[in-house]
């Protein structure tokens, strides 16, 4: 039944995911472009019944016997649940339900009663086994298929105790890229502003909104942080220097470099996904445009020519198109344009205010804010072909400026249902809404691109 | 500024909705009105609107005193228009009194002892006197309303006849909506202010402007009133 | 001339309670009323409550508005599937997979497939493909000159075809909602898979080499002579999601 063959196969292509991803894509990416200009049809073998995978993570074991294992352990296990409890594909089972003694199972798919796994009713099993010494950690987690007790996953970490989080967030990447064949997102961070009592200042946050640090700290207005698409640096407003400018700062803290400092408003920054273009909005010749110019700084043209405010662009994934906010039917509305400012089209035919579109990295979808005939703001999809709007939130206080994780599973907003403004993360179909932040004041979220290679 | 609006919204929310459901009395209206307007006067007075803007502010109170006879005589809707009246006055006067009038008065109490800037503020300030202040928008919308243009015309008076006068013109908007297109929505405010005063003979080099989009507002609260608070462009003398 | 905040707002919450009793003493009084009248007339008794169930005639919401989330509909019934599939499930082909054998399992993770006929385009291609030719093998080659719908018909008749030939490995089920592949078919005249390309590849590689097998030894019907060149030559994406 077992073939060693495949968890060979797979256990040596793990290392190596991110560039047989990168391969993928290459192959990918032509024949997708083939697709759109040929207009091949495509046939969907499959049933679109989703039933969410059950997960079992027992406790993480320390391995020098200890009875409490060290607070980092703790760590780690609760970072593996929270992790897979936010990925909407999976369920986390309730680890009071689990029949196994995690003291005494070990760990190799050998001393593991899969049977008592498959009672509780486990299509997955995750186990771990952390040995600290002083500060340093060393961690061996494991992923099994319950069903045919096939180790699927095995990673082994050795470093601080500090590194403990970060350990359990590669290993939960390790997982879905074996499960699903894309990319996981526990790595990416999240930046965002924070209201403080001079002015609003750039945080970043790892997904669980812990590690939350400043990155600019100057007193100033600093607002609309974006990620450069390496994700080092971040693309924001600043009134630092009195003109609302647009620097970029490196994320781990630095000085800030000015990319754009025409007279009146410099904002939203919006990196191509090639990274070699920067779209932006600029007030310079008297009224809000849209503009694009070299990464450098070099090479500034002028996108749109409307007496309405055009501003917020959002490149498409293949950096082909720019979807943007234009009040120039009246209210504002989004639409969709050519990179080179030719061909614009809107594409919100529904309501009356419709702001901050990002375009999913799938392509298929642009979330944005919308205000309702009662004068709320929700979040919403549309399909920029079909014109499709979904509501993705309703009846929660406001919900305003999605932002796209980079597999496009999930979008992250602010909402104040809970009072003040805070982070919230949710699955693309609105499903899963959890807040990340633990205290108010936070606007503008911006998911990282992925950040280990 | 924000904490004497607050519990008073909250305290007067109930009650209309009682109002409402009970017999929906049209005296109790104007009750209402003339409790917005008290609100508001007690804003320009805690300014010190009497001493910065004592024009408008006597005629704020000239009119919530005839509203009140109003409301008591019956003539409800009199009183209701005349107690709004009262209202916009009061907020009037509490808008063009910032701290830059009390540097008026520094000014001319201690005198050479300010530093230019001030004394050039101070020199506008006089010289425009209460009509250096805010004046207000209708929602997502940038045009110059009518109330706002006898405020604008009299600085554009002012300045066109001295060159060396200068403003920054700051747009603001309400906390709702998107913090880039409201960014975007201060600036024409502000662009606005600046055209209309150049249209009255105001040399363009004169005006500055400047969006502060929704990062600054006036009233932290969510009511209409505050809303409206939070719509406007602010003329600063440079 | 003013009183002073808190006074002002002592005297509005005087004001309110005194609204709010007026309301109260006005609605017990006229239920006060109500009951003294009907102890004076016996006659008066309230008759026997008939339950009515009201129906919300509303009109349908503005298309200018933005969508509401609905209440979720209650699932269709089972046996709501499309009648072409369910027909084909009983074997009419032997499974082209030599290497695994047939399991009470695995037909049902097959019938759980083929019952997932719910991809729209899909259902409107195999509905318009019924409609018109009346036969479930859809387009009768030759009977129709219009490109379009002849391709239309020719990719539902592929899309069962695959449906229905297509296992997933026993192995494999708990992990079925994470599979999914995409590949390029190259289709010759006669129906064979000449080639094929793989445009999104799944790491399990149990689960490729599954496919790969199918798609070796599978054969298609063959599509309408008008179109073979573009299936030859431009061939046709199919998505796999098991």
């Amino acid at each position: 039944m077992r073939r060693p063959r495949d968890e060979v196969i797979l256990r040596r292509l793990c290392p190596h995911a991110p560039l047989l991803l990168l391969a993928l894509t290459a192959v990918a990416l032509p024949a997708q472009a083939q697709t759109e200009a040929g207009k091949r049809t495509v046939i969907e073998i499959g049933s679109p019944d989703f039933r969410p995978y059950p997960l079992a993570i027992p406790d993480i074991r320390d391995m020098a016997g200890e009875k409490t294992p060290a607070p980092a352990i703790r760590e780690m296990t609760d970072t593996l649940r929270w992790n897979f409890d936010l990925a909407a594909t999976f369920k986390v089972l309730d680890p009071k339900s689990y029949i196994a003694d995690p003291k005494k199972e070990g760990l190799a798919a050998a001393s593991i009663k899969f049977e008592d796994w498959v009672n509780v009713g486990a299509d997955g099993l995750i186990k771990g086994g952390v040995t600290v010494a002083g500060d340093t950690l060393k961690a061996d987690l494991r992923f099994f298929d319950v069903a045919s007790g096939r180790q699927l996953v095995q990673k082994s970490y050795t470093g601080k105790v500090e590194d403990a989080k970060r350990f359990a967030r590669a290993f939960s990447d390790e997982v879905i890229f074996a499960l699903t064949g894309t990319r996981g997102i526990f790595q990416t961070r999240l930046a965002a502003v924070r209201k403080t009592k001079s002015g609003r200042e750039l945080w970043v946050m790892d997904l669980d909104g812990e590690g939350a640090t400043a990155v600019t700290n100057n007193g100033s207005i600093n607002l609309l942080p974006a990620w450069s698409r390496n994700g080092q640096e971040l693309i924001f407003t600043s009134y630092i220097r009195h003109n609302p400018n647009l620097y970029s700062t490196p994320v781990g803290g630095g000085r800030p470099r000015l990319l754009s400092g025409e007279r009146g408003l410099n904002t939203g920054g919006a990196m191509s996904p090639d990274g070699s273009k920067l779209a932006l909005t600029l007030s310079r010749d008297g009224n809000s445009e849209i503009y694009v110019m070299n990464a450098d700084g070099t090479g500034l043209k002028r996108l749109t020519n409307e007496w309405a405010i055009d501003s917020s662009p959002s490149w498409s994934p293949n950096g082909k198109r720019i979807a943007f906010v234009s009040s120039r039917w009246g209210d504002p509305h989004i639409f969709v344009m050519n990179a080179d400012g030719t061909g614009v089209k809107r594409i919100t035919d529904r309501g009356t205010y419709n702001q901050t579109p990002d375009w999913s990295p799938k392509g298929d979808l642009i979330a944005f804010t919308a205000r309702d005939e009662r004068n709320v703001f929700d979040i919403f999809t549309v399909n920029p072909e079909t014109k499709e709007i979904r509501r993705l939130t309703q009846d929660q206080g406001n919900n305003e400026e999605p932002s796209f994780s980079p597999d496009g599973n999930h979008i992250v907003f602010t909402s104040t249902r809970e009072g003040k403004s805070q982070i919230w993360i949710m699955a693309v179909d609105g499903s899963n809404q959890r807040r990340i932040t633990k205290k108010g004041g936070f606007t503008t979220p911006a998911w990282s691109p992925y950040l280990v290679k | 500024m924000s904490g004497s609006i607050q519990p008073r919204t909250l305290i007067a929310l109930p009650l209309l909705a009682a109002l409402i459901f009970s017999t929906g009395c049209p005296k109790k209206t104007a009750d209402l009105e003339l409790e917005a307007a008290r609100a508001a006067m007690d804003e320009a007075r805690k300014k010190k609107a009497n001493d910065c803007a004592q024009e408008t502010y006597q005629a704020a109170e000239a009119a919530i005193a005839e509203a009140k006879r109003l409301a008591e005589a019956g003539e409800i809707e009199d009183a209701k228009k005349k107690a709004g009246e009262a209202k916009a006055l009061a907020e009037q006067a509490a808008a063009a009194s910032r701290p830059g009038c009390d540097e008026k008065k520094t000014a001319d109490d201690e005198g050479p002892k300010e530093k230019v800037t001030d004394a050039t503020a101070a020199n506008m300030n006089m010289k425009l006197g209460d009509a250096v202040g805010t004046i207000y928008f209708d929602y997502n919308d940038a045009t110059i309303r009518e109330d706002s243009k006898a405020v604008l015309s009299r600085v554009a008076e002012v300045m066109s006849k001295d060159q060396g006068l200068k403003v920054e013109v700051e747009g603001h908007c309400d906390v709702r909506g998107s913090t880039e297109y409201n960014l975007h929505l201060g600036e024409r405010r502000a662009r606005s202010v600046m055209k209309y005063l150049v249209a009255q003979g105001v040399e363009p080099k004169q005006v500055e402007i400047i969006s502060y989009g929704e990062e600054r507002p006036v009233d932290m609260g969510m009511s209409e009133e505050a809303h409206q608070r939070n719509r406007r462009a602010e003329l600063k003398p440079q | 001339m003013y009183e002073t905040a808190r006074a002002r707002s002592r005297a509005v919450n005087r004001a309110f309670k005194w609204v709010l009793g007026a309301s109260l003493a006005l609605h017990v009084g006229v239920f006060g009323v109500v009951v003294y009248a009907q102890s004076l007339h016996p006659k008066l008794q309230v008759h026997d409550t008939i339950p009515v169930e009201l129906v919300r005639l509303g009109k349908p919401r503005d298309p200018a508005l933005l969508p509401r989330i609905a209440k979720s509909a209650p699932p269709p019934p089972a046996d709501d599937t499309v009648a072409l599939d369910t027909g084909k499930t009983d074997k009419t082909k032997p499974a082209p997979k030599p290497d695994k054998k047939k399991t009470p399992e695995l037909s049902d993770a097959a019938r759980r497939m083929l019952e997932g006929a719910a991809d729209d385009r899909l259902d409107k291609a195999l509905a318009k493909v019924e409609e018109l030719e009346g036969s479930p093998e859809g387009v009768a080659h030759g009977t129709t000159t219009d490109p379009a719908r002849a391709a239309r018909g020719y990719e539902a008749q592929v899309a069962a075809s695959l449906k229905q030939a297509y296992q997933l490995p026993e192995m494999l089920k708990s992990q079925q909602q994470f599979l999914s592949a995409e590949f390029v078919l190259f289709i010759e005249g006669n129906g064979r898979i000449s080639r094929y390309e793989i445009v999104k590849r799944h790491p399990n590689d149990l689960f490729m080499s599954a496919l790969e097998s199918l798609l070796k030894t599978h054969q298609l019907p063959a599509p309408p002579p008008n179109l073979a060149s573009r299936y030859r030559d431009e061939g046709v994406l199919v998505r796999f999601k098991p």
